[in-house]
């Protein structure tokens, strides 16, 4: 470190010394969030898409049956529930590593706004359940006269 | 001077704009389960298709990308994960098949690391 010092001694300037620690500091965040991005273990539970008619939920749910799993919307709540068995190993089978999850999930979410529940629509593809949601049109705003 | 510093970080945080070309890269959790014949590895890659998978062997290395149509935060959801391969496995022989968003790797063991039960016979 100090070798390094002596050999550039601009390195030696306060101010650089300042502005490089807060940058390094506030860099620290930015490569932290970006290792996350990088590294996260698993895969995406929940994407909501909101656009302009419709809300689209994708939810994952790989090597699940759909006659396992369950959609419920009321108002502006959605609710999935979902289970996956845990596969049932053979005399001569072994786990050597274990980390894929099996059971019962439930997950309720409030959507960003209020759907024609009657008109929900649902796929599961590739291990994805495709939720798309048409949006209930906005009430109009109700203008009351005074007389 | 800070004020400057600010500054200049915050540009930076703005730079990666939506692209599509970006990646967040996933490890996908996995289950590895041995029987007599060979090893059978399964990963959850919820939204990978066999058209946007990759599964490959290296130096006794298993590399498995999948590229999906998921998008989190803006960016492409990418799966990555690999395995270290024993010399009991017969690398020619390795197969792949995807359903539902499960991955089913079928690494059969080479004839020779297979068990072999030898009937003792009296004479």
């Amino acid at each position: 470190m100090l070798a390094r010092l002596n050999d550039n001694w601009s390195l030696l300037n306060p101010w650089r010394t300042v502005n490089g620690l807060q940058k390094e500091l506030l860099g620290l965040f930015d490569d932290f969030n970006e290792n996350l991005n990088r590294y996260r273990a698993g895969y995406p539970q929940m994407i909501v898409e909101d656009a302009e008619k419709e809300l689209t939920v994708k939810m994952s749910l790989p090597g699940y049956e759909s006659k396992d799993m369950d959609i419920e919307v009321v108002s502006d709540f959605l609710t999935i529930r979902a289970e996956r068995k845990a596969p049932e190993l053979k005399k001569d089978e072994k786990f050597l590593h274990r980390e894929r999850s099996f059971g019962k999930i439930e997950e309720s979410i409030k959507l960003p706004s209020k759907v024609k529940s009657g008109k929900v629509n649902a796929r599961y593809i590739d291990g994805v359940l495709v939720i798309t949601l048409p949006k209930e049109e906005a009430e109009k705003p109700h203008v009351v006269k005074i007389s | 001077m800070s004020d400057i510093v600010r500054k200049e970080n915050k540009a930076e945080v703005k730079k990666p704009e939506v692209s599509k070309l970006e990646y967040i890269e996933f490890a996908p959790p996995s289950d590895v389960v041995e029987n007599h014949t060979g090893i059978v590895v399964l990963l959850d890659v919820p939204g990978a298709t066999t058209e946007k998978l990759s599964v490959n062997v290296e130096d006794r290395i298993l590399k498995i990308e999948a590229d999906t149509d998921l998008a989190q935060h803006g960016k492409h959801v990418r799966y990555k994960r690999s395995f270290q391969i024993s010399h009991e496995i017969a690398l020619d022989k390795i197969s792949a098949k995807i359903k539902d968003g499960v991955l089913r790797l079928e690494l059969p063991k080479a004839e020779s690391a297979r068990v072999h039960k030898i009937k003792v016979t009296t004479e």
